[in-house]
């Protein structure tokens, strides 16, 4: 993990929700979060579909005013244009008008810039030679995002808000993607991902914040989040599912069991007492995957 | 000012690549003119006051389908909503939208005027034509606030069939198609409490060169206020809806 250098570019945090809450026809969707994005920083805001993460970006993007509480991009309104400037966001999948060239698209976000990257670098950086002429409706999913994520940049933005930017792109483009986003980051940018797609915010996050039911369920740097969980996962081949103590989670396919554990030493000195068969035997360490499950698991039961 | 004008370029290049819209908006008034207005018409008289029925059904066809089913799709669309990220002003999105509709409109109505004078005996005074612009400039404003309102109280999906019936039924109504005073009493009645019928009465007047009835204006006035009230109560509960 690198250190970044403080860079003082005006007072308070890049972005900051401050006991925000909003209902939609008396449905809360957030319930008082609070949430600080640091700049310079790198945050995930990971969440299960309905936890608030899209509620949290629109407030954060102006989209939407909080019913309680404040959204401040910043230092200042996210209402105000002159802030709006230095920000970037990338539209949501297959968003554009398909009737639109890539280029008329390009050319028409960054008339809102001062000081947009110029179109011929833009299209090297991301990928995007020999598109200018095509209509964004026949762009390849893979082409649009990569796109997407042009039209979030190409301001030179200070901070930059990216909702499931990789999310149904193959390896190569993925990566493509990746690449640019932290140099983006290296180069001083903050970034704010929204994704429910885990191994994105793994490969690029340094910090996580995990929010269900509308509320922070927990916040810290990859490793802390996950080793708060402290999961391991325990690997065999055996005939069925054995009644094993201490399990979060099992999973039986094919022959393999995969049980999720906060003790995997204890666990495995059950599973030979038992005397059952099983064969293969691994221990892994669980992702963040296993993790972002236990820890809205431990919100619901609380 | 140039962001402005990249708005309207925007729009005009998606408003343009969709054939259907071009087709419905652009097309249609000018269309049905021939099937059904040409043949009405022996007087000038008459030739001024079908000319400016089908100018005002022109206008009507923007008003619905650019602000009305324009409206709706854009509410369910995620690029208004990346658009609503942009760092722009009101100002801005405002000529955004109104310009291109306006420039379709003097598009649609400049069809209408050239087609009914080739097929016409049209005769119209300098002073008339000016009138017969008022009329439809005033006039749009209703009918545009109409079209806003169907744009955010109905789905993108209902919102052709809607925009549709409307547009038809006013159009119908107002006596655009076919002259008022074939009505039976009860369509009368009802013509007389429609907006269309109204915009129609002046755009009558204006090309007959008779004075306007200020009656006709207040029905404008009121629908326009009507329209407003409507589409900034259905603009508030939109907001408050479009939680995915």
């Amino acid at each position: 993990m690198s250190m970044r250098l403080e860079t003082d570019r005006g007072a308070g945090p890049a972005a900051e929700l401050r006991g925000v809450a909003k209902a939609y026809a008396g449905r809360p969707a957030l319930a008082g979060l609070d949430l600080v994005l640091p700049r310079g920083a790198f945050l995930a805001l990971l969440g299960p579909n309905g936890a608030g993460k899209t509620t949290a970006l629109s407030l954060l993007l102006g989209l939407r005013v909080p019913d309680r509480g404040e959204a401040l991009l910043l230092g200042g309104s996210p209402l105000d244009e002159g802030i709006r400037r230095r920000i970037g966001a990338t539209p949501q999948v297959s968003a554009f008008p398909p009737v639109l060239k890539v280029r008329e698209v390009v050319a028409f976000v960054a008339a809102h810039y001062p000081d947009p990257i110029p179109e011929p670098r833009l299209y090297e950086r991301f990928g995007l030679g020999g598109l200018a002429g095509r209509q964004v409706g026949g762009l390849s999913g893979g082409e649009q995002r990569r796109l997407g994520a042009a039209l979030a940049l190409l301001g030179n933005p200070e901070v930059v808000f990216l909702d499931e930017p990789s999310t149904g792109l193959d390896v190569e483009a993925r990566h493509l993607l990746w690449d640019t986003v932290r140099s983006f980051h290296a180069g001083g940018g903050t970034v704010l991902l929204t994704t429910h797609y885990l191994e994105e915010a793994e490969a690029l996050a340094e910090r996580i914040a995990v929010i269900h039911r509308g509320r922070l369920v927990a916040e810290g740097t990859r490793r802390e989040i996950t080793s708060r969980i402290a999961l391991r996962r325990v690997r065999f081949r055996a005939a069925a599912v054995p009644d094993l103590e201490p399990v979060a989670r099992s999973a039986f396919e094919a022959g393999v069991v995969t049980l999720y554990t906060p003790d995997a030493d204890r666990l495995v000195r059950r599973l030979v007492e038992t005397g059952a068969a099983f064969s293969d035997l691994e221990v892994l360490p669980a992702g963040l995957e296993e993790a972002f499950v236990s820890l809205t698991r431990e919100e619901e039961e609380a | 000012m140039i962001l402005a004008l990249a708005h309207v370029r925007m729009r005009l290049l998606t408003l343009l690549r969709t054939p259907a819209y071009v087709a419905g908006t652009l097309a249609m008034p000018s269309v049905i003119l021939i099937f059904l207005g040409i043949g009405l018409a022996d007087t000038s008289a008459e030739a001024n006051a079908i000319m400016a029925s089908f100018t005002v059904f022109a206008v009507m066809g923007v008003a619905f389908f650019q602000f009305g089913v324009g409206i709706a799709e854009g509410r369910a669309s995620p690029w208004s909503t990346f658009e609503r990220i942009l760092p722009a002003s009101i100002t801005v999105r405002l000529a955004g939208a109104v310009i291109p509709a306006a420039l379709f409109a003097a598009a649609a109505a400049g069809l209408v005027i050239l087609v009914a004078h080739v097929f016409m005996p049209v005769a119209l005074g300098a002073g008339a034509w000016l009138r017969l612009g008022l009329v439809l400039l005033g006039g749009s404003v209703p009918l545009a606030l109409l079209g806003i309102a169907i744009g955010y109280w109905v789905s993108s999906r209902a919102a052709l069939p809607i925009a549709n019936i409307v547009y038809l039924g006013l159009a119908f109504g107002g006596g655009l198609f076919l002259s008022p005073r074939l009505f039976p009493d009860l369509l009368e009645a009802v013509s007389q409490c429609l907006v269309s019928r109204h915009v129609a009465e002046l755009a009558w007047r204006a090309v007959a060169d008779a004075p306007w009835s200020p009656g006709s204006w207040l029905w404008v006035a009121g629908y326009a206020a009507a329209g407003a009230l409507l589409a900034g109560w259905g603009y508030r509960r939109d907001e408050g809806e479009r939680y995915r």
